[in-house]
């Protein structure tokens, strides 16, 4: 049986079909009925930390921050960004969808820390990354309602990730029954195979009645969730790239892919080697670039897919790096960091906050959102309580279950 | 000695008191009907606990004030349960921890707490009171007077006499020059409602686990410490090691191509490439395979080798040697007898001339997965060693926002900003340990010593003497070796391993509502560690003793519960297993289970990772270096997959077996139908339940009707249709091609539902 027409008839007979926890099946399945529509967020991960001040915070050669000059800073309407590889491609090209929220105060210089807080909105561990909120709020039963590469992906058992990078054999998942998916033959018939269904569905239901340990009645319900999605993985072969990229561009494009068949809410994406302890310049600065051209190439792929009118892109990084260069000419932890959001209803050309020239953060005004020294400083649950009312999940139960500080909306 | 010397002193002191304290435990007698004294053997699927509750006491938001001096809620409290129930959480976490930490206003006080990022930090803590607790001024505890105000306090008086936080300290204090009464917690009635498997079900999952068999029927009714014995001098067991060492220690980066062969120098080892002589391709291929295998592996096997020796499970990093294999062994240039000089697989002690060992933390393999820059200076390092083996994640260290605005101007704030300090005074001179290996993982002493603007090697206060700097990590190990914390994170690692999860934290949220539950798991689950740790230490360090008690434990065996409510089911949030199977353990189950291997191509296809191995969670130790946790639609469809193809095949092989060899169908043939053999069908079905799904019915059970009723279905259909007379291409096999009454079909249907059953992909 057909997912879609499984999930109705089971609505129907109120039949309880299993969701992960946070959801209650009804919720599940009325939110998974019908192809997802959008909007898509796609979540991008300098993992490492990156360094704001050679990209969208730039400050020249002041007291050895960067070895470009300062008069060399490119500016593309109201964005200022550093004079390095791709910058001013790409930065021209984008800034009218471009929002630069900087001097973001991290209050952490650790890896993992600053990842969460990124991705999370939270310092503390338990949060989930908003990836898998708005997937479990918006597709908690679609076969790739959250795609995940890495980075921070910590769903708090609201929906199960999916891990996505080679597109090759999604093929033979689609057409599990069949020993060769290009070819009609099948192992079992199309009777046996749905009778086989029918018998497990029926099993899983006396489980339920039978289970009460709450782990084991999850996994039991996540394993079903992630079952009802098979037969419609046949439809993300339509739109699957055939050119290969760099690797966050072939993890975009599986994603988009995923977009485009209205089986996928959201995306976490990953580019590591940030973390440059020793020669910064040489590797640091085309890892930026890598970054940067695969935001390039998203946005056009989502206008040739028609998508870009429904896309939301968040890149972000661990945190910022030193001011100064180390003896190996490298730049270590700086809790100072930036973020690039990117899409609809994300308001463009725009900058939000400030550091000053040592990298220090300074205070806005929570209502102009102009600096003000007796305002409040940046912080990333800022940017998560704006993006959280973008995607109306503020108030859902879900985010109320991991709330984060709300007291500044950057969006107006 | 400086304020920070002092600081630093404390805590050491600290470290080793807890190492004593965890000796001492050793041999005392356990708490009459403790859950560790369940008798496994006997019929305890309902466990009758006992009638008082577990829970409430004083903690934060529950809205109970202290519950005894004495005796906890259940009549039996050690120390360190009132610690974390009465005082920690409801007291000096709130009151004292804001400014008693490493960055707080206290942190030059001589009384700074630990956080969770350390080791046994409840247990720090509760040295580092008793200090206080029991230094008096005029008869009365200073642990009480500075609070008070009563004498000088930098934070003022923040209780009063008589109020809830002094009763609570004033209680902590009597506790703390008192005999302990009661060092075990009797938790038996946080079980009451739990049903667990039974001896037999744990036999069988743990076989299958960690030696992917089915036990036989004579350890079926055999003992079960006696068979895990067995096991555990199984080649499999050792590959399961394997693999999950390398899912901690990810050095099997090293296993492709020369990459490990790569590592060495060849002015230190001159005949690392000495199979570039072998004129035969073929010859010179696989001896090259088997050189870099042996160095690749030399880490997890010298964990494998303790293991399987049964030596004490400390020497994985004190043993003074490593290991190699024949191959490896030439590559190094060492002298190792070998039973068979051509077995790669056989490894077998050796030393490498011209360097000390430290076991694991001296391989190459280790220095190079944890590399180091020249401003690194061995940081990294230090931090992988601090968490692997002390149980201490450094970088949860700085738990109090740092503010960049108030950095130290100072050239060098890892020595001297307090932001920085909280975690370089406590890795660098770890790392300051490791100045004898460079950034290539080669030992190679530096000729300027090591760094003046970073604290002197050593750790937490005590410095490496200066006649053991040539041998400086076998200095750290041999330290940390009988560090309580080193117990603690073996401890933890075995349940890691055993459960697929990883323990609990300490909940510190009290406005959450299912905190008090949470706290109760949680405190359930440290004592569980602590007697499984004494009991390690009591077996001499033995990691056998480690499975078998987590084996035998509520946290294996537990799979349902009777009339949970929404309290319980937050208490209960994460017992039971419940873990997809990784791919390699589903591997091994089919393989155990059906007799065939799955492949495509001649492709192993859950461990290829050009097929299935990284969707299905499946971890390549560079960049995806954690495993899966939850199937999503992908790997559901890949266990469908593999549902359809094994049962296509193991079907109509296993008709083609002797009976007597069977393992699937050893009750019924091909002509059996529902017409003739209803009966045994039924019986076969019964027995596929139990084979693959480890699940024991009665022949008229409604699970064994459900299946039954299936096949018939399948049956009457390939009846009434025109399906051929021919199983699918797929599906023939040697001596089976035909199936005439559509019976092997309808097998593979039965054997494809269950294959496909959250049973089979979870343990």
């Amino acid at each position: 049986m057909h997912r879609r027409t499984f999930l109705k008839a089971a609505a129907a007979a109120g039949l309880a079909v299993t969701a992960p926890i946070a959801m209650s099946p009804r919720e599940a399945r009325a939110q998974s009925l019908g192809g997802f529509e959008g909007p898509y967020w796609m979540f991008i991960a300098a993992d490492g930390g990156w360094d704001p001040t050679s990209l969208m915070d730039p400050k020249g050669n002041v007291e050895g921050m960067n070895r470009f000059e300062t008069a060399e800073i490119g500016q593309a309407g109201n964005i200022r960004y550093a004079p390095l590889e791709f910058q001013q491609e790409f930065f021209q090209a984008h800034f009218e969808k471009l929002c630069i929220v900087n001097g973001i105060d991290m209050s952490t210089n650790g890896h993992e820390q600053g990842r969460r807080y990124t991705f999370s909105g939270q310092l503390g561990e338990g949060h989930p990354s908003l990836a898998a909120l708005v997937a479990a709020k918006n597709g908690p039963a679609l076969p790739m309602g959250f795609i995940t590469n890495g980075s921070y992906d910590f769903t708090a058992g609201l929906i199960a990730p999916t891990r996505a990078e080679n597109v090759d054999i999604i093929p033979r998942l689609a057409f599990s029954n069949r020993p060769n998916p290009n070819n009609e033959a099948t192992f079992h018939s199309e009777y046996a195979m749905e009778r086989i269904k029918q018998a497990a569905d029926e099993r899983l239901a006396a489980q339920q009645q039978r289970i009460a340990l709450p782990k084991v009645r999850n996994a039991m319900g996540v394993l079903h969730t992630a079952r009802l999605g098979e037969s419609e993985l046949k439809d993300v072969l339509e739109f699957l790239p055939t050119g290969g990229g760099n690797g966050l561009q072939d993890q975009a494009a599986v994603a988009l892919a995923a977009f485009r068949a209205g089986l996928g809410v959201s995306v976490q994406m990953r580019r590591g080697g940030f973390d440059t302890h020793g020669n910064h310049d040489a590797t640091h600065i085309p890892r930026l670039a890598d970054v940067l051209r695969a935001i390039d190439f998203i946005w056009q792929q989502a206008e040739t897919m028609n998508l870009a009118d429904k896309l939301i892109v968040v890149v972000g990084s661990d945190f910022g790096r030193t001011p100064r260069y180390n003896g190996g000419n490298g730049k270590d932890h700086w809790s100072v960091n930036s973020m690039m959001l990117m899409g609809a209803g994300i308001p463009g050309n725009t900058v939000i906050g400030a550091s000053d020239e040592g990298h220090r953060p300074l205070t806005v005004n929570p209502q102009t959102l102009q600096l003000d020294e007796s305002g409040v400083r940046l912080r990333p649950e800022h940017v998560h309580s704006s993006l959280r009312r973008l995607a109306g999940v503020q108030n859902d139960s879900f985010s109320l279950q991991f709330p984060v500080s709300n007291d500044i909306n950057l969006f107006g | 000695m400086n304020r920070k010397e002092v600081h630093m002193h404390n805590k050491l002191n600290s470290a080793f008191a807890v190492a004593g304290l965890a000796l001492a435990l050793v041999g005392t007698t356990a708490c009459q009907n403790g859950f560790m004294s369940l008798d496994f053997n006997g019929n305890d699927d309902d466990q009758p606990g006992m009638n008082t509750p577990g829970g409430g006491g004083g903690l934060p938001g529950t809205g109970g004030g202290l519950t005894d001096t004495t005796d906890g809620p259940n009549g039996c409290q050690p120390n360190d349960r009132f610690f974390m129930r009465e005082v920690w959480a409801p007291a000096v976490q709130t009151t004292c921890y804001g400014c008693h930490n490493d960055q707080g206003a206290a942190r030059d006080s001589g009384l700074v707490l630990y956080n969770s990022g350390w080791g046994n930090y409840i247990e720090r803590n509760i040295n580092v009171l008793n200090e206080f607790a029991q230094t008096t001024r005029e008869g009365e505890s200073v642990l009480l007077l500075k609070p008070l105000g009563r004498v000088s306090h930098g934070g003022g008086a923040v209780m009063s006499e008589g109020d809830d936080v002094y009763n609570r300290l004033k209680a902590f204090v009597d506790r703390s020059g008192a005999t302990e009464t009661c060092p075990e917690a009797n938790d038996e009635d946080f079980y009451q409602d739990v049903l667990f498997l039974d001896a037999e079900q744990t036999l069988r999952k743990a076989t299958l686990s960690l030696a992917g068999r089915i036990p036989t029927q004579a350890e079926r009714e055999g003992e079960i410490d006696a068979v895990l014995d067995q096991l555990m001098t199984e080649e499999a067991f050792y590959q399961r090691l394997t693999e999950s060492y390398n899912d901690l220690l990810l050095t099997d980066m090293f296993l492709q191509g020369t990459s490990a062969v790569d590592l060495l120098d060849e002015d230190l080892f001159p005949n690392a490439r000495f199979y570039d002589d072998i004129a035969d391709d073929d010859m010179r291929g696989d001896v090259r395979n088997w050189t870099n295998m042996g160095i690749a592996r030399e880490t997890i096997e010298l964990i494998k080798h303790v293991i399987r020796e049964d030596r004490p499970y400390s020497e994985i990093i004190t043993a003074d040697y490593t290991m190699v294999n024949p191959f490896s062994a030439q590559a190094y240039g060492v002298d190792a007898t070998f039973n068979d000089p051509n077995d790669p697989n056989e490894f077998v002690e050796a030393q490498i001339p011209g360097q000390p060992h430290a076991g694991i933390v001296t391989t190459t393999t280790f220095m190079n997965r944890y590399p180091t820059t020249d401003t690194n200076r061995n940081r990294h390092r230090a931090a992988i060693f601090y968490l692997y083996f002390l149980g201490t994640d450094v970088l949860k260290l700085a738990d109090r926002p740092i503010d960049p605005t108030q950095a130290e101007q100072s050239q060098n704030p890892t020595l001297f900003d307090a932001d920085c300090t909280v975690c370089h005074e406590v890795t660098d001179p770890v790392a300051g340990a490791f100045q004898n290996w460079d950034d290539q993982g080669r030992y190679a002493p530096r000729d300027s010593g090591w760094y003046t603007d970073m604290l002197p090697a050593g750790i937490e206060g005590e410095n490496i003497p200066t006649d053991m700097w040539a041998e400086s990590i076998p200095w750290l190990s041999a330290k940390a070796a009988v560090d309580a914390r080193f117990v603690e994170s073996a401890v933890q690692h075995a349940f890691r391993l055993l459960t697929g999860q990883a323990p609990l934290s300490l909940p510190t949220d009290a406005t959450r509502g299912d905190y008090e539950a949470s706290f109760r798991a949680y405190e359930v689950q440290y004592e569980f560690f602590k007697q499984l740790g004494v009991k390690f230490v009591d077996s001499d360090y033995s990691y056998r003793t480690l499975v078998k008690e987590i084996v035998k434990s509520p946290f294996y065996r537990a799979f349902n519960a009777n009339n949970v409510t929404p309290k319980r089911q937050a208490e209960l949030a994460n017992l039971g297993t419940s873990r997809l199977l990784s791919p390699e353990m589903l591997n091994r189950k089919i393989v155990a289970t059906t007799g065939i291997q799955w492949e495509n191509n001649g492709r192993n296809v859950l461990l290829n990772t050009n097929e299935f191995h990284l969707l299905y969670g499946g971890i390549d130790s560079v960049s995806i270096t954690s495993r899966m946790a939850e199937p999503n639609a992908l790997a559901a469809s890949i266990a469908r997959r593999m549902s359809n193809e094994v049962s296509c095949r193991a079907t109509p092989t296993d008709f083609t077996r002797n009976q007597g060899e069977r393992l699937l169908f050893p009750h019924v043939e091909v002509t059996d139908t529902p017409e003739s053999s209803a009966t045994a069908i039924r019986e076969n079905i019964r027995h596929l339940y139990w084979h693959l799904l480890g699940e024991n019915y009665e022949v008229s059970d409604p699970e064994v009707e459900r299946a039954y009723t299936l096949f018939n279905d399948v049956y009457q259909d390939g009846n009434n249709n025109d399906y051929g007379n021919q199983l699918p291409g797929s599906c023939r096999v040697d001596g089976l091609s035909d199936d005439p009454d559509y019976t092997v079909r309808s097998w593979m249907a039965i054997v494809s539902l269950m294959l496909s059953d959250y049973g089979y992909l979870y343990e």
